[in-house]
């Protein structure tokens, strides 16, 4: 062990070294609060550190465990104990991820491994090009620059622009702008005063075309193997109960609900070729309204017989809009329609639909949004996209048997 | 164009599918470049008239995204098979391809099924194409392994060495596809995330086991570099075995994890 050249055992020696010293760390000094981190402090460590894995290649022919990291047998053993620590973190379930020192410890290891490999294929990348040699050689150490270097800024990046990060929640109700919002992280309900306010004019929830289902009586579980089907014959969107009845009428104002008359056919009797015999029919159709209810009425089931009843879940929703006017401290003003999946963008900020008063339903007057403020999210994406060129050339250029002689030449 | 019409045109499709995979197989390089071809661009067809007449990308329903598996699959094949002339590589998607399109044949009924907001993105269809390529080249991958370490029990034979170098070949090239559509499918959904949620990673338990699985192949792949006399080939063949069941937990297993129960956001709740 330690005895030029190095092997896995070393490599290994130092995982559990660094799962060990962070395990201590983690119990001494405790979860790591990122929030130290934050600017300047973390654009003064990245440029330390990228100086620092500079000036480590620079002197990688004296310092031997440069050169040996840039290695396989460093880097198979590094990768191996992150697997281990992130499949701890995947039995386990940590809520913390990034606050967890072993965690920590070995990713900035794998970091250090990635950005020394990718600047010594930087410099053989020049040299390839400069030489003349094949294209495929070039283009395979570009694919390697690229994943490398993809994955260090990608990572470096996301981690230390994370202490920049800001994520809050901002709960809007119809009429009234806010600009006040809580930290999205954390339960305590501070409120942080933003640059930028938020006018809801409307929320709506598109919602699928409604479902029936049969449901046992005594367990209230949905039951598939039933005799009955159930055919809709009219429906309501909006509805209320009409008073002392069993019907529903069309109604339009707030707090309606979804009503429909269906009809359920008992295909045990159906079969019978005399159907509908008058004796029968009482046990082989049974029809009648049910609904999903809402804040303001009861859900209604329809009763089939002793076993079975009909009933209408609660409908799927399709789309939740928000429709706003966001103000900014400049003076800005913009109209908005803020959708999950189609947030809006303003000076920096990004606004997602989050949530709404789920109690209301489709007659929520609020909207509840994240606001997200990410300003390291270029460099992370420029990573992102340097990761995906590189995952193309890796496809377009692999090739096993051409690798191993393609490693012997260099 | 609707649903109704899809038999006329995916049977056929699967047909010259068929015929391009059976060409390929007896290394007939133009007729598998025709039928191949001719079945893609006949099912490309289809998509583009369900496109117009629902005026909008058939990428919402369940059963339009397997319409996408279906196209895309032949097309990665044969992609993969001009790359490296693996004769068996378009029947492994044509199969592929017709298993999707079989469920979309007899369970209609799935063409309505409803889709989350959070799930209607044009990520949606590329992140989950790639993936299950990615999977089923690992799955391939992971059969040639259980067939090599079978062979490797008794390797007496020079022949039989030879062979299993060439079978190792091809496992590290199998790998090393799946690992860059793999790379593919992690990252769109990164990019999807954060147009959806607002972060890129959370270390979600889903996110947490693509990322072992993720590590797991890289393990492999840096592992079956280094010069050959130094690894023993049984024990990283033992470790691709051993990434495929991350996957598998990865993929569907952590539905019954006990610590991921009620954490992860790909339940698809808008909580």
């Amino acid at each position: 062990m330690w005895q030029k050249p190095w092997s896995f055992g070393e490599g290994a020696v130092i995982g559990v070294g660094l799962l060990t010293m962070g395990i201590l760390m983690q119990l001494t000094i405790g979860p790591i609060d990122w929030h130290l981190l934050s600017s300047p402090v973390n654009i003064i460590l990245l440029s330390i550190y990228v100086l620092a894995l500079g000036v480590s290649y620079i002197l990688r022919k004296r310092l031997y465990v440069v050169q040996w990291s840039m290695t396989m047998h460093a880097a198979v053993p590094a990768l191996l104990s992150g697997v281990a620590v992130t499949l701890w973190l995947g039995l386990t379930g940590w809520d913390d991820t990034l606050q967890s020192w072993p965690f920590v410890l070995i990713y900035i290891w794998l970091m250090n491994i990635a950005g020394l490999v990718g600047t010594d294929r930087i410099f053989r990348l020049v040299k390839s090009l400069c030489q003349g040699k094949p294209w495929r050689n070039t283009l395979f150490l570009l694919a390697s620059v690229l994943n490398h270097i993809g994955l260090f800024v990608a990572m470096v990046c996301g981690t230390l622009g994370y202490a920049d990060m800001q994520r809050l929640h901002m709960t809007v109700k119809v009429g009234t702008p806010e600009w006040r919002a809580t930290n999205a992280d954390s339960n305590e309900t501070r409120f942080t005063e933003l640059p930028l306010a938020i006018e809801l004019h409307s929320f709506t929830i598109e919602e699928y075309a409604p479902q029936y289902s049969i449901i046992d009586n005594e367990t209230g579980t949905v039951v598939q193997d039933s005799p009955w089907q159930l055919r809709q014959d009219s429906l309501y969107d909006y509805a209320a109960p009409r008073p002392e009845s069993d019907s529903y009428v069309s109604w339009h104002s707030m707090g309606a609900c979804t009503a429909a008359y269906i009809i359920a056919y008992n295909i045990h009797h159906v079969a019978t070729e005399d159907w509908p015999a008058d004796g029968e029919q009482q046990d082989s159709v049974r029809s009648g309204w049910v609904s999903c209810g809402s804040f303001m009425f009861p859900y209604k089931a329809l009763r089939l017989d002793d076993r079975y009843s009909a009933v209408m879940p609660q409908r799927e929703p399709k789309r939740f809009v928000s429709e706003v006017t966001v103000y900014t401290e400049a003076g800005n003003k913009q109209e908005a329609v803020i959708e999950v999946n189609h947030p809006f963008e303003i000076a920096g900020w990004k606004i997602y639909q989050l949530s709404y008063d789920e109690a209301l339903g489709r007659w929520s007057d609020t909207s509840v949004f994240e606001l997200v403020r990410d300003p390291w999210l270029p460099y992370v994406y420029s990573g992102i996209f340097m990761m995906l060129a590189g995952a193309a050339l890796l496809f377009l250029t692999n090739n096993r048997v051409e690798t191993k002689n393609r490693e012997r030449e260099l | 164009m609707t649903w109704t019409h899809f038999p006329y045109f995916a049977l056929p499709a699967v047909l010259l599918w068929a015929l391009g995979a059976w060409s390929a197989f007896r290394e007939r390089k133009a007729m598998t470049w025709c039928f191949t071809l001719v079945g893609i661009f006949l099912f490309l067809t289809y998509i583009t008239g369900m496109w117009l007449s629902l005026e909008r990308p058939p990428l919402r329903t369940m059963g339009e995204t397997r319409l996408w598996y279906s196209f895309f699959l032949p097309v990665a094949g044969l992609i993969v098979w001009s790359r490296w002339s693996y004769r068996w590589i378009l029947g492994f998607s044509t199969l592929l391809s017709l298993v999707f399109i079989c469920v979309n044949l007899f369970k209609p009924e799935i063409h309505s099924t409803t889709l989350m907001p959070a799930l209607q993105s044009p990520w949606f269809a590329p992140h989950v194409i790639v993936y299950m390529f990615c999977y089923a080249l690992f799955g391939a991958a992971t059969c040639v392994a259980l067939f090599c370490l079978y062979k490797a029990r008794r390797p007496d034979h020079c022949r039989k060495e030879d062979e299993l170098s060439h079978s190792i070949d091809l496992i590290d090239n199998l790998v090393c596809v799946g690992l860059s559509f793999m790379t593919f499918g992690m990252l769109f959904g990164a990019l999807w995330a954060k147009e959806a949620w607002g972060t890129y990673w959370a270390w979600d338990p889903k996110e947490t086991w693509a990322a072992i699985t993720w590590l797991c192949y890289l393990v492999y792949i840096h592992w079956r570099r280094l010069p050959s006399q130094a690894v023993s080939r049984k024990l990283s063949l033992w470790f691709l075995l051993f990434s495929f069941a991350c996957l598998q937990m990865c993929w569907w297993g952590i539905n019954y994890l006990p610590s991921a129960q009620g954490k992860s956001v790909h339940t698809y709740n808008i909580k």
